[in-house]
């Protein structure tokens, strides 16, 4: 017996596309938002703290990134 | 699957394509490169894949129409509006790494289908076979855009596997 092929734009796919995308804006998202707040002076803290998570998270997926964007990384206060 | 993406194992068309692959994930912001790329990539060339994938509407504006349509209706469904270009300009800094739509791709891309063929041959289609490997996802991204699009991936399909 053939398996059933779901449709890709039917109800369920839809629902799961959806998740993609989010997935998708919400990382890209991050990475400009994250980016307009180092250069508008934030610290690695207060970037953390707006995201909810440690400022070793944030730091650490997105200081190299930023490093090379020439940002100036207050570096104070962290 | 990893090896097939070793440089070692790539003729020249194929790595210039998924070279172009990299560049349209990187260019877009994406931090892994997918099926969706790969097609933009080979959408951009002018061998017989990507002059097959233009007869069907798929020429490099094409595709990245219809995939931005796809995210604006994915979106949609979760009540989402699309976000401006502009909110989501960052610096890129690694190079993307190689997603899961992608792999599966090429796992489907039967390079062997043409064994018959002289080497030159299989190299002239190495590109096409690769763009079978994408077409033959029943779901995810790539058909949905396609759907939405109003292209019969069937019939691409069977067009590129009669070459």
């Amino acid at each position: 017996m053939t398996p059933h092929i779901p449709e890709p734009t039917g109800a369920e796919a839809d629902d799961l596309g959806a998740v993609v995308a989010l997935r998708e804006l919400a990382d890209r998202l991050e990475d400009a938002a994250v980016e307009r707040a180092m250069r508008a002076g934030w610290t690695w803290s207060q970037v953390a703290e707006a995201l909810g998570v440690t400022r070793q998270a944030v730091h650490k997926k997105h200081h190299r990134r930023l490093e090379v964007a020439g940002i100036e990384l207050r570096r104070r206060h962290g | 699957m990893a090896d097939r993406l070793d440089d070692e194992r790539l003729g020249v068309t194929l790595k210039r394509v998924v070279i172009g692959a990299i560049d349209e994930a990187a260019r877009r912001g994406s931090s892994t490169v997918e099926a969706e790329h790969l097609l933009l990539a080979i959408s951009a060339g002018t061998d017989v894949a990507g002059t097959t994938l233009a007869e069907f509407g798929l020429d490099h504006a094409g595709v990245e129409a219809a995939l931005r349509q796809e995210r604006e209706q994915a979106l949609r469904a979760a009540g989402i509006q699309p976000v401006a270009e502009e909110r989501l300009r960052a610096t890129r800094n690694s190079r993307p790494g190689w997603g899961a739509s992608l792999r599966e791709a090429m796992r489907r891309a039967d390079h062997r289908a043409r064994r018959d063929r002289g080497r030159a041959e299989r190299e002239r289609l190495a590109v096409a076979d690769t763009l079978l490997g994408i077409l033959r996802a029943d779901l995810g991204t790539v058909p949905r855009a396609l759907a939405y699009a109003g292209v019969d991936r069937r019939a691409l399909i069977t067009r590129l596997e009669q070459l």
